[in-house]
């Protein structure tokens, strides 16, 4: 198909050949002669096709803030011309070096050619990556050019970070969280793990009683010692996120949202890797909920659903969220983490809802574990006048009677200012000095 | 490789000023020329001597205001360049229509004091600068239009510098295929004179001819690559 300057050629050419036929001038029949061979040989010459594109990269586990390189090989097999290549990047993908936007001449041989860049992932989230969609002009742009896709598309997982949490052993102190490391669940299959011996209760299995134990026993009443062992699993974590669209303070990569994404990410890596079950409720944006579990498997499930979340436009879904959690929090007796950022309207509805929670179980020191982990939103924004810093000032205030309200009411509250701290000193913060 | 954008500059202003000279010689060697300049020196006798000059000068300005500055207009400029040349290309004319319609006087002006050969070679090298100037300036908007993009320079300016070789090969076969046809049409021409010569329009039927094979070929070309393509 040829173009609009071809045409444009072709029109000179008919023209000026008809006015030196008309005249019987040979001039004028040269000069329009010289557009049509330009043409003939423009047309004769192919624009570039049959391109061939294969894309290579660790396709290993990608985190938020990893390098990646692309490496693509590309074959042009036939024409002659320049090539452009342009690889849509999704967004949130930052190029680091290189272009993904390339343009290269392919002469009278096939060729082969290489190239690369480097990205970084900026948000976690599941991306997809289009074929490689590619053009190739005819050198003077005579006729139309080709255009085409090459390469399948991938769809690649960049997940958040995993937030440094370590165990500080050297540190002698009380941990105002109350939920030691090897706090064991009551309930669920027995091991072969001894714990200890104890009176025979009804109920127990006869084979768990020790016979020689109770022989030697020098109680006056005759009654049976049984063996207890530890059951398999230990307790419960149940995490609460808060999917509020008031949590996207900041920019669109880094706000109050996506932390509170990296801390519950965090968080169950850490509980699951201590063998605990996890389970989570998202609140404010619909209301899902993940079944409590343990094992790699959990974190996985629980890490894929964090990829996908999105801020929600529903408020004052916390007492429904826990009233739809009611069963596992009964059954289980978990420990409750909240993450959620209490400088918005709605954190009366976690006042409320920690209360709520209290009620369910428990009374004084048997009550059911809470923790709030707040992300301070107004640390996030960077202050360029005194004015913002003033107002971030403000702001803490303001929230601070709301913290105090809830470690009153008996919950531990973790106040997270992500650009100041990392999670893991936020977390040593809580711990009082013996 | 890098390529700064003035040479791009350096050379569509060479050219424009090629274009430029070529129409001041045409139009200076030809007599409606000459009769226009006595007309001149009865009025004012000092600029006479400098007019060409005037005329090329004014005509590279236009062209540099045309081309470079505005980005357009090269089509106009050609035929300008054209235009001031045709006085001298009508004179070459094997059928004098003019005297044909009784314009007698008229007829006379077209008159040029250039041979054929020099006629030829300035024809040509006007629509081949034209031709140089027209995809120049094309690449050069396509190459910048690629920068804005984001294109790496060094391997842009690889890619245009290769483009413009293609360019210069292009227009030595296009020359060659027009001296060729020409070549071949007037051997036929020679051939068959005594059948031809009796025709008056000899030569417009050996044109028609070259007009249906070169329309027909570049129809065969696109429509066997429609019919691959699909």
């Amino acid at each position: 198909m040829l173009t609009k300057y071809s045409l444009k050629f072709i029109t000179i050419f008919i023209f000026s050949l008809l006015i030196g036929l008309i005249l019987g001038n040979r001039i004028i029949i040269t000069m329009s002669l010289l557009p049509v061979g330009f043409i003939l040989v423009g047309i004769i010459l192919e624009s570039p096709s049959d391109v061939l594109i294969q894309k290579t990269w660790d396709s290993s586990r990608i985190w938020v803030g990893d390098i990646i390189e692309i490496k693509y090989e590309v074959t042009v097999n036939k024409g002659l011309g320049p090539v452009f290549l342009l690889q849509e990047l999704p967004a949130h993908f930052a190029l680091i070096e290189g272009n993904n936007f390339q343009i290269f001449w392919k002469g009278w041989h096939p060729r082969n050619f290489t190239f690369s860049y480097k990205i970084c992932c900026t948000k976690r989230g599941i991306y997809n990556f289009l074929p490689v969609k590619w053009e190739s002009n005819q050198v003077l742009k005579l006729t139309q050019p080709h255009q085409g896709e090459s390469g399948e598309p991938i769809e690649i997982q960049v997940h958040p970070k995993i937030l440094n949490i370590r165990r500080v052993r050297n540190l002698k102190g009380i941990s105002s969280v109350p939920f030691p490391i090897n706090d064991m669940a009551k309930i669920g299959v027995a091991t072969t793990d001894f714990r200890e011996i104890r009176n025979y209760v009804y109920g127990d299995p006869i084979k768990n009683i020790n016979w020689k134990a109770t022989a030697r026993s020098s109680s006056p009443e005759m009654w049976p010692l049984t063996n207890e062992y530890e059951v398999e699993g230990k307790k419960t974590v149940w995490l609460f996120l808060d999917t509020a669209g008031e949590l996207e303070i900041g920019t669109n990569i880094n706000n109050a949202f996506e932390y509170c994404i990296e801390a519950a990410n965090a968080i169950t890596y850490y509980y699951i890797n201590q063998g605990y079950r996890v389970g989570m409720y998202v609140f404010n944006g619909g209301g899902e909920l993940l079944y409590p579990d343990a094992g790699k498997k959990q974190f996985l499930k629980i890490s894929r659903h964090l990829l996908g979340l999105r801020t929600g436009t529903r408020n004052d879904e916390f007492p429904s969220a826990i009233e739809k959690s009611r069963q596992y929090i009964l059954g289980n007796t978990p420990l409750c983490v909240i993450i959620t950022g209490l400088d918005s309207k709605h954190a009366d509805t976690i006042t409320a809802g920690v209360k709520q929670l209290h009620q369910m179980i428990g009374r004084g020191r048997r009550r059911l574990p809470v923790m709030i982990v707040n992300i301070a939103g107004y640390n996030i924004m960077p202050t360029h006048r005194e004015y913002d810093e003033n107002a971030c000032a403000l702001l803490k205030l303001k929230t601070r009677p709301k913290i105090q309200q809830l470690r009153r009411s008996g919950a531990s509250v973790l106040d997270w200012s992500p650009f100041k701290e990392s999670f893991g000193t936020a977390l040593i913060k809580q711990m009082r000095g013996r | 490789m890098r390529i700064s954008n003035w040479v791009f500059q350096t050379v569509e202003a060479m050219l424009i000023g090629i274009m430029s000279l070529c129409g001041t010689i045409t139009l200076a060697s030809s007599k409606l020329f000459t009769s226009f300049q006595q007309s001149v020196k009865l009025n004012v006798p000092g600029v006479v001597s400098h007019i060409p000059l005037i005329i090329g000068v004014l005509l590279f300005i236009i062209g540099v205001f045309l081309i470079m500055v505005k980005n357009r207009g090269r089509g106009f400029f050609a035929v300008l360049v054209v235009l001031l040349s045709f006085p001298c290309i009508l004179s070459f004319d094997s059928l004098d229509l003019l005297r044909f319609f009784k314009l007698d006087s008229i007829s006379t002006k077209f008159t040029t004091s250039l041979n054929y050969a020099e006629m030829t070679t300035l024809a040509v090298v006007i629509i081949t600068c034209y031709l140089l100037i027209n995809f120049t300036s094309l690449l050069r908007k396509s190459r910048n239009d690629l920068f804005k993009q984001g294109a790496d320079q060094s391997r842009t300016d690889e890619v245009y510098f290769k483009s413009h070789l293609v360019l210069l090969q292009m227009i030595a076969l296009a020359l060659m295929i027009a001296a060729f046809i020409m070549v071949f049409a007037l051997g036929i021409e020679s051939v068959s004179h005594v059948e031809l010569a009796r025709l008056q329009w000899g030569l417009f039927f050996v044109g028609l001819g070259c007009v249906l094979l070169i329309i027909g070929s570049i129809y065969w070309i696109t429509s066997r690559r429609k019919t691959v393509s699909k």
